[in-house]
């Protein structure tokens, strides 16, 4: 706490010296005695004003810090001359356009919405899901194993690709089946196969080190690949398609009627209960049958 | 109403500081951290930290709005069952601080994160607790400290990672510090080179010494034996950091040839331990621990009795249901009057005696202690054990096993297995011999961890060792540090980490397990069986192929894949345990005095035993640490920052003694004592602990390393105890003086780190202790409730708050059982490791920053007359300790919650406290108002940053590291500076658990589907947790225990940890007047009916 002024100086107006009858200093006291000594030179609403916007203690702490000399000292100090007030103006100009921009970058470009959905970098192999899952119908399992066993869905293996793009040997036949086994596009795989290093895939979903999602646990509790990610079975090159924030998980953990279908239809990323009343009931049958209650305490994703 | 509770009060206090109320204490009472706790360290102003604050902030800025592109490392070819992120468990078996482990590790994507007991192992397995037993779920092996930090060292990048050479000794390392890959390699090469042009030097080994320590292990006894074969004119050195000769010199010396010695404390009634910490330092206190305790419940058929008679105040001591405090070189006298007492027949009947314990002279106490003692032990023939402690002299190991076997102890009690043949001894010599003819070497090999540091002053290893490098270099010492000693050696060869490496060992009843690596090699070293088998010129020379030989020739000759592959699962071979010597044990004085051609003295002194202070009589008794053992495992922070069991001391060793002691000697805590023994002298700073044994010091080795060798944890802290040391004297040094040299010093202890405030000292005198509730066995028989009755009842509390509303699937509760608690710090040190718990370094534990989750609150309990003299409160008689596991205890109307302004603390409907780490903001409102103080601040980012940037400037604080990273559990947020922390229940693993159950299991979560870190941890099972809406759990069975009691719950805040409290098998004869009659406010009619007991009611006068 800054020491009790021994004189307040307030634009350049003397407002109280030291031994006042005012031994005790809040701003209604501050503002009482501005009020007096300034009523003959600026209207009473500006300190009023000033008195709304300004918190108590803040206030008497500045008059304290432009005052904090003696009066003696007075006519050396610097002041602002008259003619900068006209610049108050613009500076509450620029706080009211700087709080609207502050604003717009918060809530709008840094909302998961803005910076999440739709994200889709450019893969090391251009693969087609929806060449794939969609057109060949492979279940999402083939490729991502351990989703309904673990919290993590898990990139495939080199191996897993291989199975159907494996390379021809030195005699010149492959040893598997030999999709595509000479396809430029498909030059990162082989190299992996043939070198033992990792194809450098990139991470579209990613959820921040200190929320922990359990695929195992929503798969296996007929919460489909599609409610979180979209229909990749249609996506050439996948994007981030639902934003993932955390409002949005509490959507689901609060109402998972919606949401829910039976477990063998889980990778079937087309499927659809009929309409969205039947869904509903769908869903509640569900959530009842398997007692699924979600819960939507802090620490259910948070450790 | 009687007042007769107000003359003798048993009185709870943590400290001798709590005890006197000194301003120190007070401190801690009233703040919630001491006085500059929450000032900046030293070394950066205010103005430099805003400074930097403001350069984070701007540059903060510049950093974009998404994440970093991250890409994905897939494997090219999946490991056959590997689930990303789901823990695979192995079983292993190693040799470490001094011990055997049978562990399981848990690893998680390809790097172990936590070890833990393996309870499938025989050793753990047929020890469980016939509550564990009906629920297999429940079973756990239970581990210690030293097991549970292992993970740590593996992770310790001041190991050596590649093959060092000197040029002379104390010279600069040729290649060091090069973190390229191809120098590792490189520098074995150069090293395989040197072995292949040494052992044309070596011919048939003459001049060739070979350092081993003792060990478990087959195949290194194998593989040394294959050296020997090469070079037959070797000569083994044999070298025992901790000196536990004279155990298997009695058993040779009685008849019991090449056998080892263990106990079956399960068919122990009565236990009596003289000197010996069976629960700490005993190498299988895990084992002895968990059948302790297997007896220890007041409803059981029969409960268990222990008696402690020792001079340090050791974890078993704690756990005695009685203990004697008397000097360490006074046992044998104490020992012979048990004898006399055996011999002469006579069982006492125990009643209660016209004058209670307390009230006897010493002269009266001893005697009276040892009828009792005899008396238990004569009533218990082939159902009590004797122990002394291994560092006990030979007469002493002798006059125990023949008082064993006259009570028929031996192979019902008392175990005596014949040490597989291939263990038995390879001719050595001993390392002073060794060291007086270093001059006839001219080659030596080091297979053990730094002896030059923890050898006695005396034998100066490291001269012989100059003295052979400088004839030809030829000095190689594995090690994984680049230690004191291998500053004399040649050649340091990175040794591996037991979880890294292939071995194998004998448990202490012979069953043969492998050590299999959980990980390959991170530094590239190799364990010492590749390096003998190098050495050897072994064709073979990789770890597995000489540990399945070894395997084989043990199962027989033939080894098939199956019974290696079980074997391995298992953890364990079945079907090799040791035979049991059944022979006589001829230990009769006269008939071993007889032998002429020996020079030992099988007598016991007669010289009685006094408790007082002889001043001309001090001794100092010299013991491995509690935390660090010997020092080698020293560069461990989690065991350096583990709070020692009793002193709560960290991070130092002390000169402990008791406080009557200290005031009499003119010693002072927190200031330095010079202990002078002939011209050797060390200095030590005092550390005061009630109940220590007057006239007597103790002193933890492993401390005081060199500052330059000791590695970034482990160099310069403590005192380094050679000077000191003598070879022939092994613990126990009698004869020294003790002089106060006024010096300061300041030491890190948590002991009165997080004071519970129970309305003050003055108050707690008046209403019965509440934080610890305790009572004797025959109370607990007369009143089984008793422990309600040590509150003043209040009234029932309407709660302030709304009450919460409660899952109907799970409520989780945790139980602790006071009585079986032994305050080891497995525990502590589990959580530690589960939950990326970091360490502060000693600067900061002094500041009270410390981050433990779990602490293991020591409270001595003593008779205090609050009238008496200052210099009586100074110096409590005969203290007890009770050890209270405290951490968060979820309260259900949790006052933290109430506080926090950002609802960054909210509960679960499961009823577990949680903590949102993002949300915090770190007002520390919540801390201040917990009244188990068990929230910790995290002052910096302890897991990240570290160095100058916290006024650091020795790189010796700096508290976790890069390599240590991968020692993170990544089921738990690691947290950043700023936030508050505390135990979470291990909700990691009630989340995992509850995702298992419904996606693998039934959908229901069953007792023991979910332990906590500490419950699996706890040797004895003292740690339950569980589902309190399962009536069937067993946790909730404790929770209606008639012992189970809430800590405060007058401020009706509801703990979901209840605690049961702790009951005393105490002999009436040796019972102090407040135990036989204690008070109890909250009885119905208290105090008024004394008529029961025929006691004594003298003090009503």
């Amino acid at each position: 706490m800054p020491q009790r002024p021994e004189c307040i100086v307030f634009r350049g107006h003397l407002l109280r010296t030291s031994g006042s009858q005012y031994t005790s200093w809040s701003s209604e006291d501050a503002l009482f005695v501005a009020r007096q000594r300034l009523s003959s030179h600026a209207p009473a609403s500006t300190v009023s004003i000033i008195y709304r916007y300004l918190p108590s203690r803040f206030f008497i702490y500045r008059l304290d810090f432009f005052a904090d000399t003696r009066l003696s000292n007075m006519s050396q100090r610097f002041l602002f001359p008259r003619w900068t007030n006209k610049f108050l103006a613009l500076l509450g100009v620029l706080i009211l356009a700087g709080g609207a921009y502050a604003s717009v970058l918060f809530l709008g470009v840094t909302s998961p919405e803005t910076l999440n959905t739709g994200y889709r970098p450019l893969q090391p192999v251009p693969f087609s899901h929806a060449l794939h899952a969609g057109e060949l119908k492979m279940d999402c399992k083939y490729c991502h194993v351990s989703v309904d066993k673990s919290a993590h869905s898990q990139i495939p293996a080199t191996q897993t690709c291989i199975n159907c793009h494996s390379p021809k040997t030195a005699a010149g036949a492959p040893k598997l089946s030999a999709i595509h086994s000479e396809s430029p596009k498909l030059k990162p795989v082989r190299e992996s196969w043939r070198t033992g290093e990792s194809v450098d895939w990139v991470r579209i979903h990613r959820l921040p080190d200190y929320v922990y999602f359990n695929h195992s646990a929503h798969v296996n509790r007929g919460v489909s690949c599609v409610t979180c990610h979209g229909r990749v079975d249609q996506m050439d090159i996948v994007y981030q398609a639902k934003n993932q924030s955390m409002a949005w998980c509490l959507d689901c953990h609060r109402n998972p009627d919606p949401h829910l279908r039976p477990v063998e239809e889980v990778t079937n990323l087309a499927w659809s209960a009929g309409s969205e009343e039947k869904q509903l009931a769908l869903g509640a049958e569900l959530r009842k049958a398997n007692n699924i209650n979600p819960q939507t305490n802090c620490a259910v994703c948070h450790r | 109403m009687s007042l007769s509770g107000t003359e003798h009060r048993t009185r709870y206090f943590r400290s001798l500081d709590e005890l006197q109320k000194t301003p120190e204490f007070e401190q801690f009472l009233s703040r919630e951290f001491p006085q500059a706790a929450s000032e900046f360290p030293e070394g950066v102003s205010r103005r430099r930290w805003l400074q930097l604050m403001g350069a984070s902030l701007a540059l903060g800025g510049l950093s974009g709005c998404r994440y970093n592109r991250e890409e994905v490392a897939a494997f090219v070819m999946r490991p056959e069952g590997r689930v990303p992120g789901v823990p695979e468990h192995f079983a292993t078996n190693f040799e470490w601080a001094g011990r055997v482990v049978h562990a399981l590790v848990a690893n998680l994507d390809g790097r172990p994160v936590k070890v833990d007991g393996n309870p499938e192992h025989p050793a753990y397995a047929n020890v469980q607790s016939k509550e564990f037993a009906e629920n297999k779920k429940l079973a756990s092996a239970g581990s210690d400290v030293f097991t549970q930090a292992s993970i740590l060292s593996l992770y310790d990048q001041d190991r050596v990672e590649l093959v060092l050479q000197r040029d002379a000794a104390q010279a600069k390392p040729k290649i060091a510090n090069s973190d390229i890959l191809e120098d590792r390699d490189d520098s074995w090469a150069v090293f395989k080179q040197y072995l292949a042009s040494a052992s044309g030097r070596l011919g048939d080994g003459k001049g060739l010494a070979i350092l081993v320590e003792p060990s478990r292990s087959p195949s290194r006894r194998r593989v040394l034996a294959e050296v020997l074969k090469k070079y037959p004119a070797a000569t083994v050195v044999r070298y025992e950091s901790v000196y536990s000769g004279n155990v298997s010199k009695a058993l040779d010396a009685v008849g019991a040839v090449g056998t080892t010695m263990s106990f079956d404390l399960d068919q122990a009634r009565v236990i009596v331990s003289l000197d010996s910490d069976l629960f700490g330092s005993d190498p299988n206190s895990v084992h002895y621990a968990r059948q302790f305790a297997n007896h220890r419940s007041p409803n059981g058929p029969w409960m268990n009795r222990l008696y402690v008679a020792e001079s340090q105040y050791s974890v078993t001591g704690t756990a005695a249901d009685f203990r004697l405090a008397v000097q360490s070189s006074q046992i044998a006298a104490l020992l012979r009057g048990i004898e006399e007492a055996i011999d002469a027949g006579t069982i006492v009947e125990d009643k209660e005696e016209g004058k209670s314990y307390d009230k006897l002279t010493e002269a009266e106490k001893v005697s009276r202690v040892v009828e009792s003692i005899a008396s238990d032990l004569l009533a218990n023939k082939g159902a009590a054990v004797l122990s002394v402690g291994s560092h006990q002299p030979l007469n002493v190991q002798v006059a125990a096993l023949r008082i064993n076997a006259k009570l028929g102890n031996i192979g019902k009690t008392l175990l005596l297995h014949e040490i597989p043949n291939e263990l038995q001894g390879i001719a050595s010599v001993k390392l002073d011999d060794f060291v007086n003819r270093a001059g006839d070497f001219d080659k030596l090999w080091i297979f053990a961890p730094n002896p030059v540091f923890s050898v006695a002053g005396d034998v100066d290893l490291a001269g012989a060792m100059k003295l052979i490098g400088d004839k030809n270099g030829d000095v190689v010492y594995l090690s994984s540090y680049d230690d004191e000693t291998a500053q004399y050696a040649r050649w340091v060869v990175p040794e591996t980490h037991p979880l890294e490496s292939w071995g194998d060992v004998r448990g202490f009843d012979g069953t043969y397990g492998i050590c299999q690596p959980a990980i390959d090699p991170l530094l590239s070293g190799k364990s010492a069986v590749e390096v003998m088998s190098m050495l050897a010129g072994l064709p073979v020379v990789d770890g597995q192929t000489i540990v399945k030989e070894t395997a084989a020739a043990i199962a027989g000759g033939k080894l098939d894949d199956r019974t290696w592959r079980e074997s391995l699962h298992a953890g364990y071979m079945p079907n090799t345990t040791a035979k049991q010597y059944t022979g006589e044990i001829k230990a009769d004085v006269k008939v071993l005095m007889a032998d002429k051609l020996t020079t030992r003295n099988y007598e016991l002194p007669d010289s009685g035993v006094k408790l007082g202070l002889d001043k001309a009589n001090l001794e100092v008794l010299i013991l491995p640490s509690d935390t660090i053992y010997d020092g080698r495992v020293g560069n461990n922070g989690w065991l350096q920052e583990c709070p020692a069991p009793v002193t709560k001391l960290a991070w130092d060793n002390a000169a402990i003694c008791s406080p009557s002691t200290a005031a009499q000697l003119g010693l002072k805590q927190g200031e330095l004592v010079s202990l002078q023994l002939g011209d050797a002298r060390v200095k030590l700073p005092v550390f005061l602990v009630p109940g220590h044994a007057e006239g007597s010091f103790t002193v933890n080795l492993g401390y005081g390393r060199i500052k330059e060798y000791g590695a970034s944890i482990a160099g310069a802290v403590g005192t380094n105890l050679a000077p000191f040391r003598r070879w022939n004297q092994a613990a126990i040094y009698t004869g020294i003086s003790a002089i106060s040299t006024n010096e300061p010093y300041r030491l890190a202890t948590s002991q009165d780190h997080f004071a519970m405030d129970d309305l003050g000292m003055g108050e707690t005198a008046k209403r019965a202790p509440q934080l610890i509730r305790e009572g004797t066995l025959h109370e607990y028989k007369e009143k089984p409730k008793f422990t309600k009755d040590i509150v003043e009842h209040h009234f029932d509390n309407n709660s302030l708050w709304q009450e919460p509303k409660v899952d109907e699937n799970h409520k989780w509760g945790m139980a602790i059982d006071l009585n079986k608690c032994i305050g080891c710090n497995a525990c502590v040190v589990a959580c530690q490791a589960e939950n990326n718990v970091p360490i502060v370094g000693k600067e900061q534990m002094i500041r009270g920053r410390e981050m433990h989750w779990l602490r293991i609150d020591r409270y001595f309990q003593a008779d205090v007359d609050p009238n008496s003299s200052l210099e009586n409160l100074h110096t409590p008689v005969d203290p007890k300790v009770v050890m209270q596991p405290m951490a968060c205890a979820h309260c259900e109307t949790a006052p933290c919650e109430q506080v926090c302004p950002v609802a960054a603390t909210v509960h679960t409907e499961e009823g577990i406290n949680a903590m949102a780490y993002n949300r915090c903001i770190g007002t520390r409102y919540c801390a201040n108002n917990c009244p188990y103080k068990v929230r910790r601040f995290n002052y910096f980012n302890y897991n990240t940053e570290y160095g100058y940037f916290y006024g650091w400037q020795d790189k010796r604080e700096q508290a976790s590291k890069k390599l240590q990273s991968l020692v993170l559990n990544p089921e738990v947020t690691v947290r950043g500076r700023g936030v508050m922390e505390k135990c979470t229940y291990c909700i990691q693993r009630v989340q995992n658990g509850k995702i298992y159950s419904r996606t693998k299991g039934d959908g229901l979560v069953h007792d023991g589907d979910i332990q906590s870190a500490c419950q699996q941890a706890c040797p004895t099972g003292a740690i339950v947790f569980g589902n309190l809406n399962d009536k069937t759990s067993r946790v909730y069975q404790l929770h209606n225990d008639a012992r189970a009691y809430a800590v405060l719950e007058e401020l009706n805040i509801k703990p979901r940890t209840l605690y049961l409290s702790r009951i005393r098998n105490i002999p009436k004869r040796l019972a102090t007047h407040s135990q036989l009659h204690p008070s109890r406010p909250g009885e119905e009619g208290n105090h008024e009916d004394h008529s029961h007991s025929s006691g004594d009611h003298g003090h009503h006068s």
